[in-house]
């Protein structure tokens, strides 16, 4: 067959078919081999049809590019895949789930697959492509392998980075968000560490991103930082000099912290009863904006402001503070939360919760959320805890409530909360309310925000308490996955990369219930 | 769990439901037949027109049910069948757990409120439907000789008009392809959808229905191309076309079988029934595994779902002859009907008996006869290499020369990127090269690393679209 066209016949064919025959006439003798098999007249039909089959008898055109080796894949990952059970239920989980760009389900997901050291299995990835896309930062190396394949425009360099564990000595070679990511949690544990790494590479890099790092110094933040934020007024760029200042004005000591110290102290007085002559603290709200919220503008007039400096300008011990609070002032005493947990005290924050009368956790942790998560890690988790042990447990909080404290935990609840929360009376009267729902789970903003922050632990006992749900509900499949992660543990445990003493695994990520 | 004929009855939107239903209840129609007697759950498959069975689905606690098939009627026929079968003879129905698809069905129910039963439909205005009437109209007295002869001869009559008809047709598709050559394919291209759908309509006109199908998804195929591979791609297409027009005017001349695939090509068809009694058309028993389900809008408002299957012989086993290692299950329903479920899972694996058109190829099947399904599991190695794979893609299509999509199998592949970051499928020794599916870079990305992949897919002769791959981290399937 391969004898029957010359290289000629078929260049001369082809092109008078592309450009036509009635200009591009076929020269004479064309595929005179071709047609003497045919024993056909020069027609141009015939030889169309033996070029056809002619071309598709030719071995595959591959032309490909080079080959190489294929570098870093989605394969290559020392964590242990998901092992089938927990995969089983993750793949339901994925068809039954309502797709959004805010799924805290599934970043739930990928914090219990960090939490136990385990990685997807490679062929989920191309389902879970857009989720990946928007949780890159909690993601590990074979997760981003993978997104790094996808994108048409990577560079072969960065093949080889995708195996590399984000460290001090690689971290400036990752992408934003898993930079930021990286740079908090290492100022939660060293911030002198983090803030040399941050000023070590600074100078070279763009301003957004400048910017941003010095926001991430917000973790951490003490006076050992001053000199280096000071530095930052001779920077180029607006953003980095305003994010500086605004930093500059949390650290005691610093001329900016006095003056804010100051305008706050002009809003209290204390001043003697007329009749009682006892002494007795007032306060005039700061002046809100037009449209700011007066709760959020005294929250951000006494955001990182030191209690103890409050006390100190006021001329109070704590004690007295606390008891001279106005009562009907409930906004100022979650407000002056926030300045006990900027300080660290802890034990002030839980008697300055203890004098509000009708104490919910919504407000509390509006105020304090500013303030939360600059604090360690640890320490995020026992003011939760401490919050927590204050709400009532007549009432579940709204949904909102626990959007907030998966923000602020960035993780599970601690093991005991969550197991009081599952045993409370406001937990069975929303089963008991679930069940009537036709739709299940669906509409049910409080247990959609509550399931992401159950631990893995508590799976099968989830499971249990939802097992009325049909298999198809997102949250009974959720509560199924959660189950059989739990139950896979052990195994996990025996192939789950060593850790270092820092406590951080390879990835650079915390051990749960850190 | 009793049901009464009565309430069969009861159910029936009409009496023409209740007829057809009564010409369902055969055992052949009913490859399974099930039920959960703790649930109260029915189930079942019943074989329809096309290859693959309608399954079907009742909770006799309600009367609540879902039929897989299009009909417009509530409950269908198949419905209707299924119940009136479990009415009258409960003990032809199998006790089992249900399987996924009724667990599917199942959890997508909405529960019933209270008194919201499943209303009899209940007969129209003139009367109520009614079994015993059904059974009279199935057991209705044959057609006389005279009337079946009369209608064979008018069958001939049609059927040498219609040749005609194609005859003329195919002339005007020739100098349509001649004139497309006169003014270039590079202006064709320019203009493909406006010029292949006008041919398209002439040669439904001249009922050659196949090639005007072929001309009709011509523009979309060319399309989705490269634009380097375009002007290659419509030389082919093209020459392909006149070649089957030239083969149809001379299908005298052709091997039986080849003859055949030209008359299918060209639009003629064969009915199931007729498949099925044909002493000559080849069968293949076997497990069969299902490869891959693809489904396909086509210009004639049809959606066609393809299930593609593999055969796999076991190691120590005799090849079964010439028995047809690779079958096509199509099924076209109307795009009316909405999202249709594909009949098979891939995946899924099952003995059952294969009859295949006549064909120099035999690819395209139905299911004459099944067993049980099961969860394949690993399927047996393909015995062969990507090199004897394109080997037997070039001896296909030596037999079927217009052969679109050739079904291969290889062990030990692996996937490689070029620098262009295109993907291709190779051989250990990288001896063959093919070039994958840009659309399916995304999915196939993982198999990247891995190595002695045993592989299914079609190979067009571009591309390789892969089905399925057996890989040491277990079974691969396109998302």
């Amino acid at each position: 067959m391969s004898e029957i066209f010359t290289t000629e016949d078929l260049e001369a064919l082809k092109r008078a078919c592309i450009l036509g025959l009635s200009r591009h006439p076929l020269p004479k003798k064309t595929g005179a081999a071709a047609l003497a098999v045919t024993g056909e007249d020069a027609q141009p039909l015939t030889l169309l049809a033996l070029m056809a089959q002619y071309a598709r008898f030719l071995p595959p055109k591959a032309r490909p590019g080079e080959l190489r080796a294929t570098g870093q894949s989605p394969v290559d990952d020392p964590r242990p895949v998901l092992p089938e059970a927990a995969r089983g239920a993750l793949t339901r989980l994925l068809q039954v789930r309502q797709p959004s760009q805010d799924d805290p389900m599934l970043q739930a997901v990928f914090d219990r697959l960090r939490d136990h050291g385990y990685r997807l299995h490679p062929f989920d990835l191309p389902k879970l492509a857009g989720a990946l896309r928007r949780h890159e930062d909690r993601l590990g190396p074979a997760e981003r392998a993978y997104l790094r394949r996808l994108r048409p425009d990577r560079d072969g360099a960065e093949d080889g980075l995708l195996a590399q564990t984000i460290d001090p000595d690689t971290w400036t070679d990752f992408p934003r968000a898993a930079r930021l990511r990286f740079l908090r949690e290492l100022r939660a544990t060293a911030p002198e560490e983090a803030r040399r790494l941050v000023e070590s590479c600074f100078a070279g890099e763009a301003a957004s991103l400048r910017a941003d790092l010095v926001e991430a110094l917000q973790v951490g933040l003490s006076a050992a930082d001053r000199p280096f934020l000071e530095s930052l007024d001779r920077d180029r760029a607006r953003t980095v000099k305003e994010r500086a200042r605004e930093l500059l004005a949390h650290i005691r000591g610093t001329a900016a912290y006095e003056e804010r110290l100051s305008r706050v102290l002009d809003l209290f007085a204390v001043k003697k009863g007329l009749l009682n002559r006892r002494e007795r603290l007032t306060f005039k709200p700061p002046v809100a904006g037009r449209g700011v919220d007066p709760a959020a503008a005294l929250r951000a007039s006494l955001s990182g402001l030191w209690l103890s400096d409050l006390c100190r300008g006021l001329e109070l011990s704590f004690g007295q503070l606390q008891e001279m609070l106005p009562k009907a002032e409930d906004g100022l005493a979650y407000a002056l939360m926030s300045c006990a947990l900027a300080e660290g005290h802890l034990d002030g924050l839980s008697r300055l919760a203890a004098t509000i009368a009708d104490f919910e956790l919504q407000p509390a942790l509006e105020a304090l959320e500013d303030t939360l998560w600059r604090r360690p890690k640890a320490e995020q988790a026992e003011v939760v805890r401490l919050l927590i042990a204050q709400a009532p447990w007549d009432r579940l909080p709204p949904g909102d409530a626990w959007e907030r404290i998966r923000a602020a935990l960035d993780g599970a609840l601690p093991q005991d909360i969550a197991e009081a929360l599952l045993a409370s009376p406001a937990w069975r009267r929303q089963l008991a309310e679930l069940r009537k729902q036709p739709e299940g789970s669906l509409g049910d903003l409080q247990l959609n925000a509550i399931l992401p922050l159950l631990p893995s632990t508590l799976g099968a006992r989830l499971q249990k308490d939802l097992e009325d749900l049909p298999r198809h509900d997102p949250a009974a499949a959720y509560a199924a996955f959660l189950a059989a992660l739990a139950e896979a543990e052990p195994a996990a445990e025996a192939q789950r990369p060593d850790r270092d003493r820092s406590g951080h695994d390879q990835l650079g990520h915390d051990e749960p219930g850190e | 769990m009793s049901l009464s004929l009565k309430k069969v009855e009861e159910l029936a939107p009409d009496q023409a439901s209740l007829n057809a239903a009564g010409k369902l209840i055969k055992p052949a129609k009913w490859p399974l037949l099930a039920r959960e007697t703790q649930r109260n759950l029915l189930w079942g498959e019943c074989q329809g027109s096309g290859s693959n069975p309608y399954r079907l689905s009742v909770d006799l606690s309600d009367l609540g049910y879902r039929c897989s098939c299009p009909s417009r009627k509530f409950p269908c026929k198949h419905v209707l069948a299924l119940l009136w079968q479990y009415a009258e003879s409960e003990e032809r129905f199998q006790d089992a757990s249900a399987p996924d698809w009724v667990e599917d069905w199942l959890g997508r129910r909405r529960p019933k409120a209270a008194g919201d039963k499943a209303k009899p439909a209940g007969g129209d205005a003139t009367g109520k439907a009614s079994l015993r009437a059904a059974r009279k109209e199935e057991d209705s007295p044959e057609k006389t000789a005279k009337d079946q002869a009369r209608a064979a001869a008018q069958r001939e009559r049609l059927r040498r008009q219609r040749e005609e008809s194609i005859l003329l047709g195919l002339e005007e598709l020739d100098r349509w392809i001649a004139d497309q050559l006169d003014r270039g394919i590079a202006a064709f291209a320019q203009s493909a959808v406006q010029q292949c759908r006008l041919a398209a309509q002439r040669l439904v006109d001249a009922k050659a229905s196949g090639v005007a199908s072929a001309l009709d998804q011509l523009p979309a195929a060319l399309f989705a191309l490269p634009e380097d591979l375009r002007h290659d791609f419509l030389i082919e297409r093209l020459g392909g076309l006149y070649l089957l027009s030239q083969a149809y005017r001379n299908q005298e001349a052709l091997p039986p079988e080849l003859r055949e695939d030209v008359r299918r090509l060209i639009g003629w068809s064969t009915r199931r029934e007729d498949l099925l009694a044909a002493p000559g058309a080849p069968r293949a028993k076997g497990r069969w595994f299902v490869l891959a389900t693809r489904s396909e809008n086509q210009a004639d408002n049809l959606r066609r779902i393809e299930t593609w299957m593999w055969r796999a012989a076991a190691p120590d086993a005799e090849a079964s002859g010439d028995a047809p290692e690779f079958a096509v299950l199509m099924d076209f329903v109307p795009l009316s009907a909405g999202a249709t479920a594909a009949p098979f899972t891939p995946g899924e694996c099952f003995e059952a008996e294969l009859v295949f058109y006549p064909s120099a190829l035999p690819l395209r099947a139905v299911i004459a006869e099944r067993g049980q399904g099961e969860d394949a599991g690993p399927w047996p190695r393909p015995r062969h290499g990507l090199p004897e794979a394109v080997s037997r893609h070039f001896e296909a299509l030596a037999r079927q020369p217009w052969l679109s999509n050739s079904p291969i199998t290889a062990s030990e592949t692996r996937l490689l990127a070029d620098s262009h970051d295109q993907l291709f499928l190779a051989d250990r020794e990288q001896e063959v090269l093919l070039r994958l599916d840009p659309g399916q870079r995304e999915d196939a990305l993982p198999l990247l690393g891995l190595d002695g992949l045993a592989v299914a897919g079609l190979w067009d002769g571009r591309f390789l679209q892969l089905l399925t791959a057996d890989t040491p981290l277990g079974r691969w399937l396109p998302a």
